[in-house]
């Protein structure tokens, strides 16, 4: 301690409150818990069910816009994306997992922008991708919100876990919308930039149910 | 044969052993209690955060890495509590002071209470993430090394915030040294 000052006092002991945080936690060891595992597998699996309705649907409707080789590459980028962001979210001590979901997602932006081209004009207006996007990310998003209240509060963890369920309304409009380069910069990355966004927002006024690390 | 550590208490309790986690409790929940009513100066608050952190002891259990040390994992939860109240009260840079009886009933460290009194008062004004520092290297007697891994940063980081922080105490109470 500073000689300059005095010792600061620790504040006395309040056994009552003690017994009173004890009991608490027992009554909490006879119910069911949610380990993270099963979280980062509920997440994973949530945003991979949405998508691959969203495709479904799609596919079944005929509205599959076959265009340049940037599809295939892109989906790969944007499912991996999905993959090891939803992981990164709900994992304790990702780092590595959350730096891997930043590496694919700049290289499915640059699948997305460089591959694709000018594309062809389409008579849908083309908010309809935006709305689209952020429509497809609702219920993600939910989940994401719900799942992440088992953690500690943490941005980065909510920021990729935005990448992960702004990649569900990414993946169909690389498969529906056949337009170019210029309206997916446009159109389609400001959709997944405020999913990024909303899921930062939501982090910060959820109230977690534990704020383990 | 000595008592058994915390790491290995934990070990037994993710096992489903859960007087390990009494035993836990009994070790670690005072200094816990000490630190959140030195955090947050509002005894009920502080009493919500010491269940909410033992709750998520309870509830994160698995989120413990084996080899891991226990005590800067459980104050690292009992330092996001703090910090995630105070962020909500919106008091993250200071918050009032508290009433006078209130005061009066912290226990006083010297035979000087306004000296205490001033020194409750100046710790409470600190920014959360000097007040933390200096409450559990002050207060609990911890190491800049092990509270690194509590709060996440360096134990250089965590020494200059302690400085900065004793120097704004002495700031606080250089006027009351002068007054003398």
């Amino acid at each position: 301690m500073d000689p300059a000052l005095p010792p600061i006092p620790r504040p006395a002991l309040d056994a009552s409150a003690l017994e009173r945080a004890r009991r608490v936690a027992r009554v909490e060891l006879s119910r069911p818990r949610q380990t993270w595992r099963r979280n980062a597998l509920l997440m994973i699996g949530g945003a991979a069910a949405v998508t691959a309705v969203a495709l479904a649907i799609t596919f079944a409707l005929g509205g599959w816009v076959p265009h340049a080789g940037s599809q295939l590459a892109a989906v790969g980028l944007l499912l991996g994306v999905q993959l090891t962001g939803g992981y990164a979210a709900i994992a304790p001590r990702a780092r590595t997992s959350r730096l891997a979901a930043v590496a694919l997602a700049f290289g499915a932006v640059a699948a997305m922008l460089l591959l694709r081209g000018a594309g062809t004009p389409s008579a849908t207006p083309q908010w309809v991708c935006t709305v689209s996007h952020l429509g497809l990310a609702i219920l993600p998003l939910g989940l994401l919100l719900v799942l992440m209240r088992n953690a500690a509060p943490n941005p980065s963890r909510a920021l990729v876990g935005g990448l992960s369920v702004g990649t569900v309304g990414a993946v169909l409009g690389e498969v529906a919308c056949g337009q170019g380069w210029r309206h997916v910069a446009l159109y389609h990355l400001p959709a997944w930039v405020v999913v990024m966004a909303l899921a930062w927002l939501g982090a910060r006024v959820i109230t977690p149910r534990s704020y383990a690390p | 044969m000595g008592p058994p550590t915390d790491e290995a208490l934990m070990e037994l309790f993710c096992t489903g052993d859960e007087r390990a986690f009494d035993a836990l409790f009994e070790r670690r929940a005072p200094d816990v209690q000490a630190f959140l009513r030195r955090m947050v100066r509002d005894p009920a608050l502080a009493d919500d955060l010491l269940q909410v952190t033992f709750l998520s002891v309870v509830r994160s259990r698995d989120r413990f890495q084996p080899g891991a040390q226990f005590a800067p994992w459980l104050f690292s939860i009992a330092a996001n509590a703090a910090r995630d109240a105070l962020r909500r009260r919106g008091r993250t840079s200071g918050h009032e002071p508290l009433l006078d009886e209130q005061v009066a009933a912290e226990p006083m460290p010297q035979s000087d209470p306004a000296l205490a009194k001033q020194l409750n008062l100046a710790l409470d004004a600190l920014p959360v993430n000097q007040r933390e520092v200096v409450v559990m290297h002050h207060v609990l007697g911890w190491t800049f090394e092990d509270m690194a891994t509590a709060l996440h940063s360096t134990s250089g980081a965590l020494r200059i915030r302690a400085h900065r922080g004793m120097l704004r105490l002495r700031e606080a109470l250089g006027h009351l040294r002068e007054d003398d």
